[in-house]
């Protein structure tokens, strides 16, 4: 019923600078090599009404950090308990992984039909994309592949992950009335004693790379959260329910990882590396 | 003799084991105590089980194992009646492990952002198993600022240091933490109930018989942030239920150190401390009967007080009484009171001037 053109370009190089509010120094951001998709209608091909980001090797230039939401459950027959509760705990997993990142409709009143289908095509656009070039280049990956494959291009560094090559893509958070995140009101702002618009005023926008230093090391049971913050926990807004319904039809779902911030879901998958498959 | 001078006073409360005999007194006293107040259980046949083994540890020519509880009693011997407890576990979590929040800070910080920020963490851990654990105090309200509390708190003290084998060189004490009256406490609401789904009172019903450490096992091992609990639950932590202020500043005297250590169910202060670096012990000397001191008048003995013991297991008795400087400082009235004949030597040590403040009431 739709019909899109995907349009392909470079991703710029982006590298914002944060000011250090106490020393001065400037630290690079870099958002990592990739490109940008961007879906247009065929009646009007030159008005792109849609977009995403393509980002490898996440993390690998700057650390990044997620919430893995654990299970841990407390019994003991003789009292006739059996509790089952989640726990945060903060790491890295998604490391060398590929990012779809910056999922948005750009031209506002987009019908929700209209609006899933573009991003539904620039998520499976995407997707095709990293499974052609994930075949890995170093040849230490491929003992099975005994003649051909050395000979092509090289392609950018991929995921230390040997079989798959992991990809997510993180959605924003809840807000409440205020614009405020019950997540981050509930734990990090415990940590980090600003709001989201008061840290950026203070620290830039690359303060957001940088305070996972602050952030609970220790895992968190998921029950020490204000019931705000629980319910907030990986729950797709309604700003972006289109994007989430658009993300699952490409076959990404929500894992077991939340961002470390408002603790909006993170949708993974996995491509099989041609080399290491059939 | 003057009746209400305080050395008249002391001379009337005689420290010993506690002996089945003493059945009624102490049932007495666990009914009367509040909500953990002592770790004496209020059933019958369980009291009467704890003297049993407290006996026996008095008792026994077996080597300690480290299970051995001891009970003392203290007598108001001008009325010939039992009006406190105190006891002595050998081992904490003997057999198992003595659980307990320790508090510590985690400093995260960001160079970056230029920021750091404390962060007030209660970590489970196992430190004082195995340390010997000051127990079972109770004292009747009369007599409550009189010197007798002073006695029966720190003569356990100087038994434990007259039997360094049957006991650890760290000691430790648990005191309750806040209550309200229905026994509803605000740490173990915001903490142990998410895991238990039980009120305090219940879990309490559950950690007074052998699910004690059972139930600290449930307790997850990560530590909590302190932040993140409900204010209530954060002021609770090392807060006194009011009800111990008596026995906890005796301890706090003594020299305990009152700010590592919480309960795991209602972050009562858990205080601990190396025996030789308190005060009673450290000031401890050996003392032989002084014939030519009949103690015939108690209330002009300008002499300091003191905790005097017979320095015998089965037979341990410990009494308050003026005593001079020197090995031969005991007066003969209190060997007299200790059972102690004139080649027998006591172990001295003197009361602190907190003590003396703290006891100058009279009943």
């Amino acid at each position: 019923m739709f019909d899109w053109l995907i349009h392909r370009e470079p991703l710029p190089q982006a590298s914002a600078t944060l000011q250090s509010a106490a020393s001065g120094a400037a630290l690079a951001t870099d958002a990592g090599s990739g490109w940008r998709l961007s879906a247009s209608h065929g009646d009007a091909p030159a008005l792109p009404v849609a977009q995403l980001a393509v980002r490898l090797g996440a993390g690998l230039a700057q650390p990044r950090h997620w919430y893995h939401v654990g299970t841990v459950v407390h019994a003991a027959p003789e009292l006739k308990l059996f509790h089952r509760q989640s726990m945060l705990l903060m790491g890295s997993d998604l490391t060398g992984a590929a990012e779809l990142s910056d999922l948005a409709c750009l031209v506002p009143g987009l019908p929700e039909a209209a609006q899933r289908s573009a991003l539904r095509a620039l998520a499976q656009a995407a997707l095709r994309e990293l499974a052609e070039i994930s075949e890995p280049d170093d040849g230490s990956e491929s003992e099975t592949d005994t003649a051909s494959a050395s000979a092509s291009a090289p392609s950018p560094r991929l995921s230390p992950a040997p079989a798959r090559l992991r990809v997510f893509a993180e959605l924003p958070g809840l807000r409440n009335a205020d614009g405020q995140s019950p997540f981050w009101q509930g734990l990090g702002q415990h940590f980090f004693p600003y709001t989201f618009a008061q840290a950026e005023r203070r620290f830039g926008p690359g303060w957001v790379n940088e305070v996972a230093a602050l952030m609970p090391r220790h895992p968190l049971l998921v029950s020490f959260l204000p019931e705000a913050a629980q319910a907030a926990l990986s729950v797709v807004p309604d700003s972006h329910q289109a994007a989430a319904w658009a993300l699952a039809d490409a076959g990404l779902a929500p894992g077991l990882h939340v961002s470390l911030l408002d603790g909006g879901p993170v949708f993974e998958t996995s491509l099989p590396l041609p080399s290491s498959g059939s | 003799m003057t009746p209400h001078s305080p050395a008249a006073d002391a001379a009337r409360y005689l420290m010993r084991p506690a002996h089945a005999s003493d059945l009624d007194a102490l049932e007495r006293f666990a009914a009367a105590s509040a909500h953990g107040i002592t770790t004496l259980p209020t059933d019958r046949s369980a009291l009467q089980d704890r003297l049993a083994r407290s006996s026996h540890a008095f008792a026994s020519a077996d080597d300690a194992s480290g299970e051995e509880i001891y009970l003392f009693v203290l007598e108001d011997t001008a009325s010939g009646r039992v009006i406190g407890t105190s006891g002595i576990s050998a081992s904490a979590g003997f057999g198992s492990q003595f659980h307990a929040y320790r508090n510590e800070v985690v400093v995260h910080a960001s160079k970056a952002l230029g920021t750091s920020n404390r962060m007030h963490t209660l970590h489970l851990c196992n430190d004082l198993s195995g340390a010997s654990l000051l127990t079972s105090f109770y004292i009747e309200p009369a007599y409550e600022r009189t010197l007798a509390p002073q006695l029966l708190s720190r003569a356990r003290l100087l038994f434990i240091a007259e039997f360094p084998e049957r006991f650890a060189e760290r000691v430790a004490a648990e005191s309750p933490g806040l209550a309200d009256d229905a026994g509803h406490c605000p740490f173990w609401s915001a903490v142990g109930q998410r895991f238990f789904g039980m009120d305090y009172p219940a879990a309490e019903r559950l950690a007074g018989g052998r699910h004690k450490s059972f139930i600290a096992e449930l307790i997850p091992h990560a530590p909590i942030y302190v932040a993140l609990l409900p204010k209530a639950a954060q002021w609770a932590i090392g807060q006194l239920h009011p009800v111990a202020e008596l026995p906890f500043s005796i301890l706090q005297d003594e020299g305990f150190d009152a700010d590592t250590y919480v309960d795991i169910f209602d972050a009562g202060p858990i205080v601990e401390a190396r025996l030789d670096t308190l005060h009673t012990v450290a000031r401890a000397r050996r003392a032989r009967v002084n014939a030519d001191s009949a103690e015939p008048d108690l209330s002009a003995d300008a002499r300091p007080l003191h905790i005097a013991c017979r320095p015998e297991r089965h037979a341990f008795r410990a009494v308050l009484t003026p005593a001079g400087a020197g090995a031969s400082g005991l007066p003969a009235g209190a060997a007299l009171r200790l059972g102690l004949g004139p080649q027998d030597a006591a172990a001295l040590s003197p009361l602190s001037a907190a003590a003396l403040a703290r006891g100058a009431a009279h009943v």
